[in-house]
Order: C-alpha cells, then structure tokens, then sequence
C-alpha cells in the first residue's frame, strides 16, 4: 500500500534491498523450501542400505553374536561395533565443540555451521549409544544397566559411559532445542505442518526470552564443554586404558589420545557436512572460505598432534617393554594388519595433515573443496584407527593361548553400513523439518 | 660405582638377588623339616586317595561358609596333559560344543615357553600350545588354566549389572546369567582369559544335562565356578575328582590345616600373572610325579 505511493524511481533501491533481503531470508531455510530429485535419489539410497543393515541386525538378533567374526579366548572378543561405538561417540564432541566456541568466544564466523555442529553431535551420539545396543549379546536386558545402576556406578567404567552420554544427550539437546526457538518463531507461521510442530517446540515462548535464552545457551556451553573433557578425553579411553588384561590398551596416555581423536575427527566431521551442505544449497556466501580455512588449520595441527601420539605410544610399546606389548606392536607395525596402520598413518593422517598445514602457512595454496575432502580422509582414517587399537590387544592373549584373527563377517560390514547410513539419513531429514543454519540478526 | 665396572655390579646385583631367592626356598620349607606334625599331615593328604571318597576338607556346607577362601593348588610337575579334567568339567559344567576351549584350558609347555604371561610370538601360533595329540610327551610339561577366583577380580570391578560377583563368604567369582547382558567387558577385563561367551545358543542333548548346573541362555558370559554346586555341598570339584594323578588339590586357603595351605608351605607356589594385583586363588606347585602314589 505505501509502495504505490512512492515514485517508482525514488523507491526502486528500497525495493531491491527488500527483496534481497526476503531472498537473503529464505537462502538460509532453502531445504525446508524445495527438495531436489538427488536429495530424494540419496535418500532412497540410503533407506536401503539402512534397511539391509537393520536385516542384518534382525538375523544377528535371532542367531546369537555368532553371525559375527568375534570370538573369545581366541579372536577379538570386541570388534566392529565397539570401533563404531568408539567412531560415533567421539564425532559427537566437536560439533558441541564449535558450537559451544561460538558462544563462548563469540566466534561469529563460525556461527552459520554452528547448529551443524550440534545436530551432528545429537544424530552421532544417537549412532554411538545404538553401537552399544548391537553389540550387546542380550539387547533386550539393556535395562539392566539402569537398574542396577546405582550399585555399580562406583566402579564399572561402561556405567560411567551410560552416565556421561545420557547426561551429556539431555544437555546438547537442550541446548540445541534453545538456540533453536528463535528460528522457529521467525517461521512458525510460514510452514503448516511443520509450523504446528514448531508452535509445539516453541512451548511457553514468551517475547523477548532470547536474553534469558543466551544466559542459559552460556551456561550450558559451559556445562558441554566439561562433559567433552569427561567423555571423550575420560569415561571412553578408560573403557580400555584402566585395563592391565590387555597390553596396548594400558596406558595413562590413553585419555589425551582419544581426547585428541575425537577433537580432531569431529571438528572433520563438522567440515565435511559443511562443505556438502555449502555446495548443495548454493551457500557459498553464508559459509565463507574462512570457516574452512580456521577449522582446516585446526584440524590439520590436531592430527600432527595425534600421529606424534602414536608415535609416543608404539616407541613406548618398543624400546624395552615387556613382550606383550612388544607382541601387540608388532601385529600393527608389522603384522598381519600393518597394510592397514600404515595405510591409515600415512595415506589417512600424514599427507592430509601436511596438506592441512601447508596450506595454512601458505594462504594462496588453500581451497575449500580439497580441504573438505582431506576432512572425510581423516574421518575414514579415524575410524580405521580405533579398530587398531580395539582388535590388536584382543588378538594377543597374556597367557600361551594360540594367535587369534579377526575378520569381520558380512553381517558385521552390513550393520556398520546400516549405521552410517542410519546417520546422515536422520541428518537429511533433519535439515528438511528445521533451518539448519542460524538466521541473521534482525 | 666409578671403581666398579658395570659388569661386576651386575654380577653383584644378581648375586644378591640369587643369594634372597634361596633364603625364600629354604624359608619356605623350613616349616616342613621342623614340624614333624606338618609333615605328617602333608603325606596324609597326599596319600588320600583320588576320586569320589575324598571331601573338600573343612567345605560340608551346602550354603557358602564365612571366612572360607576356596582355592585350588595345580601340581603342575605331576599333570601328565591327559585332559580328564577339562572334558569332566565340560560334561558336569553343561558347557556345549560352541563354547572351545571350555572352561578349562590345559597347555603344552617347555622350557622355551614362557607361562608367566609373557609368551613369545612363535609360542602363540596357532595351535603350539593347546592342539597337542598326546601326552605325556617326553620333555613337555603341562598346565591347565581356568577361572582364577582371584581376590581381586578386575571382571567384577567392570561388570555394568552386577552380573559377576565375588561372594564375600567363600570367596567364588560367580555369574547371575539372568542379570547379564553380554556386553562382553569382564571378558577384555580377565587377563588370563577365563571367560566364555555363549556366541550361539549352545546345544546340549536332554540326556547329558546335569540338573544342578543351569544351562546358560545365548548372549550371556560363562566361566568355571570351581563346581559351587558341589564345593558348597562338601564335594570336591569335578576337574580335582577326575584327575588320575592327583595334580589338583581343593580346599579353604585360609584354613591353615588344609591340604591346600599345608602343599602351599611346603612348597614355592606362584600364581600367573602376579603383577596385576589380581591375587588368584588358583596356586601352581611343581612337585613332580615322584610325590603321586
């Protein structure tokens, strides 16, 4: 109505900006606006491998872990699904990491692949606590652990895991869910169906919450960025490192290593859900360069770190340790399963840290895409890593029993499978029912 | 040190250590040549028969008797690998097929084979020490591992329900099937790999099944019990009945009259793995057959 009394010529500069800024707007919730026929193709995809692993999940229900290739005194009493347990719950800190920074440091730069971070987290978190469930030989007793929680939290390391997870689930999904409402009022009454489970959400909104909102999103942060240290760099690395049974897992090392890990593959993660959402919603001008040149420097410096860890972990194992630990170094540096570590230690940490690290020192070296696809290097790597720390230690038994193997069976690839693909599934379905990114101010 | 060369400070050092290590030995067996009455009791129980007329002395209970800390001697010089106690066990245990080794393992050893947990890498190939086909053989030894009942059981202190436990009065590592939920953890935790997991549902014909052992559902962990159904009922564990030679001994450590404690002071014992601070209560002793009547 006041347009049309404007002159046309005086006012067509304030209209390009609205306009603009209405596009600038829906930029930001473009999944929620349209879905591409790749999306619903990769979804699809992804239902049917999640499928087969949960078929494959069904028969190992009704056979027995004997579908699997784990055995015990000889063989891998542990395998794939603790690898996967270790991999999941580890990702699920560095996407809180970087989102808890952006609050805490006020890293605005950061602030577009924040929310990112925190679903990553929540979607992860979930994958780890499944992990468990798999490879628990009676699945319908999980209850148990609850039950007799309070007699055996003293001292069983896997109840301080249950604790810290499901502590450190509430938490991130609190804090997700309050850094979230601001969002879903400004669209709550742009979507239907989806508006309605956002007035749902949006329980006891009051305008002008978003101060008290911040003050608690702080305080919350806080809270995460404790649990972190205690997860991933405490209750996870002491499932194996307070262990003397098992050389190679005995370490006081054992809490920055992982620590280490888990910074350095979630802050991977963070990237590469980044770099793939930037492309596929044209967000080259929300996720500037910058986000993946200060994570890529991180990254590529944590992993450094982690290498120099290993290499601090195998001389120990080396110099003038006792035989087992000599024995279980000697199956990764040199035995049946050093194509593996070398592979990962070189083509897995050394050369994309190196890339990492040079493009840093070397600003006119540096590009996005390559960045992004050394962080699913990493990733990869990570998860190839902890199967070489749970299996080697579990295939050298301390007395005289003969040298067990362990090669997982179709049904254990499948399951995995079925996880990842279970993951990112939930995360796409994620970006279709809630803005992923952050809107702007104002 | 500057006037001493390195190599005659480590003669020194081991000279030391050797003088300290026959001080034990004769400290050890000092008891038996003094104490006529020791002595006595030793070749009393010694000379007691093997098989079902023994008891376990001091253990006629079928309830689990305070103070008592059940534990088992290996004359490991004696056993001559024939493996009756592992198949006995099997069958009195309802331990099936699936579940190889098990719950008791006996190995093949010799000189070049370490047993205190430090096995070399061509002792652990496959089969060097478990598939031997016949026994005795000339210049080998044996020794049989099972559940230690350590008095400090990492499996216990890991266990996320509570699942095994230690049973504060006779001092038996125990499992509750019905508690497990096969997370697996005590099984990493043992160090001496005494535990077995029932991958698949274990088969066991009707007729073989001995009731007073339950037989275990599929996804549970399982290890050897020192037979609680029949220690706690006054008999002897089936691996010490069935042993043909008299290698195993069972009875109360803390009793100090027991066949156990008085094999224990006249003989060095060790225990496997020692420097984890697991304290078991399976002791080894190396007698030798000259002992077996």
């Amino acid at each position: 109505m006041q347009m049309v009394k404007m002159d046309p010529r005086e006012d067509i500069g304030g209209r390009l900006t609205l306009i603009a800024r209405q596009q600038h707007k829906d930029e930001l919730i473009r999944p929620l606006l349209n879905t591409s026929k790749q999306y619903l193709l990769v979804c699809g995809a992804l239902a049917l491998i999640a499928g087969w692993g949960i078929y494959a999940w069904i028969l190992q229900l009704s056979q027995g872990l004997g579908v699997t290739a784990m055995g015990t005194p000889v063989g891998a009493t542990w395998g794939v699904y603790i690898v996967n347990f270790i991999f999941f719950a580890c990702m699920a800190h560095g996407g809180m990491a970087v989102s808890a920074a952006v609050h805490l440091l006020k890293a605005e730069k950061l602030k577009p692949i924040g929310r990112m971070g925190e679903v990553l987290t929540i979607v992860t978190l979930a994958m780890a606590g499944f992990s468990i469930i798999i490879d628990m030989g009676r699945p319908d007793r999980i209850f148990n652990m609850i039950r007799y929680w309070p007699e055996r939290v003293g001292t069983s390391p896997l109840t301080w895991d249950i604790t810290v997870i499901m502590v450190y689930f509430v938490l991130s999904a609190s804090y997700l869910w309050l850094t979230m409402r601001r969002d879903l009022v400004r669209h709550a009454d742009r979507f239907d169906l989806r508006g309605r489970l956002y007035k749902l959400l949006l329980i006891g909104y009051q305008p002008g919450e978003e101060k008290k909102i911040d003050r608690l999103a702080w305080w919350l942060s806080i809270a995460i960025i404790f649990l972190i240290v205690a997860l991933s760099g405490g209750v996870i690395p002491w499932i194996f490192g307070l262990l003397p049974s098992q050389p190679g897992w005995f370490s006081s090392l054992a809490g920055p290593y992982f620590l280490t890990a888990a910074m350095a593959s979630s802050i991977a993660a963070v990237m590469l859900v980044a770099g793939i959402l930037r492309k596929g919603y044209r967000w080259q001008e929300v996720i500037k360069p910058d986000v993946f040149r200060t994570l890529g420097a991180v990254l590529g410096l944590i992993t450094a770190f982690y290498m120099y860890l290993t290499f601090a972990e195998q001389l120990t194992m080396n110099f003038a340790a006792p035989r087992p630990e000599v024995v279980v170094s000697e199956l990764v540096l040199s035995g049946e399963l050093s194509p593996l570590y070398w592979v990962t230690m070189v083509a897995g940490f050394g050369i994309p840290s190196l890339v990492l690290i040079l493009q840093t020192i070397r600003p006119a070296w540096f590009n996005v895409t390559r960045t992004v696809v050394l962080s699913g290097v990493i990733i990869a790597a990570f998860w190839a890593k902890r199967f070489l720390i749970v299996v080697p230690s579990l295939l050298r038994p301390l007395l005289p029993f003969p040298f067990g193997t362990y090669n997982p069976t179709w049904a254990e690839w499948s399951i995995i499978a079925g996880t990842f693909a279970l993951a990112v599934l939930l995360y796409m379905l994620f970006i279709k029912v809630f803005p992923i990114v952050e809107g702007h101010e104002k | 040190m500057s006037n001493i060369d390195r190599r005659k400070f480590l003669t020194y050092v081991i000279g030391a250590a050797g003088i300290a290590l026959v001080g034990r030995q004769v400290a050890l067996a000092a008891p038996l040549r003094k104490d006529a009455d020791t002595a006595d009791a030793i070749s009393r129980a010694i000379a007691a028969p093997t098989g079902g007329g023994r008891t376990a002395d001091g253990l006629l209970s079928s309830a689990p008797r305070e103070g008592v800390r059940k534990g088992m001697v290996i004359d490991s010089g004696a056993c001559i690998g024939c493996r009756r106690c592992q198949y006995a066990c099997k069958a009195e245990n309802n331990v099936p097929d699936t579940i190889a080794p098990p719950w008791i393992e006996v190995f093949q050893m010799d000189n070049s084979v370490s047993f205190t947990g430090h096995p070399r890498e061509e002792e652990l190939r496959a089969g060097s020490t478990t598939s031997y086909t016949e026994s005795p053989k000339e210049g080998k030894w044996y020794m049989p591992v099972q559940c230690n009942h350590c008095e400090n059981p990492p499996c216990v202190r890991v266990c996320p329900t509570g699942a095994t436990y230690k049973d504060p009065r006779d001092g038996l590592v125990l499992m509750d099937y019905d508690r497990c939920v096969g997370c697996r953890f005590c099984v990493v935790a043992c160090p001496y790999n005494a535990r077995r997991f029932n991958w698949v549902k274990g088969q066991i014909p009707q007729e073989t099944v001995n009731p007073l052992v339950p037989v275990r559902p599929v996804g549970v962990v399982e290890k050897c019990t020192f037979c609680v159904h029949r220690t706690r009922d006054g008999k002897l564990p089936r691996c010490v009945e069935v042993c043909p030679v008299g290698a195993r001994h069972f009875g109360d450590l803390n009793d100090p009259q027991s066949e156990v404690s008085l094999l224990l002071k006249a003989n060095p014992g060790i225990r496997l793995l020692e420097e984890l601070n697991t304290e078991p209560s399976l002791w080894y002793v190396t007698r030798g057959r000259k002992f077996i009547k």
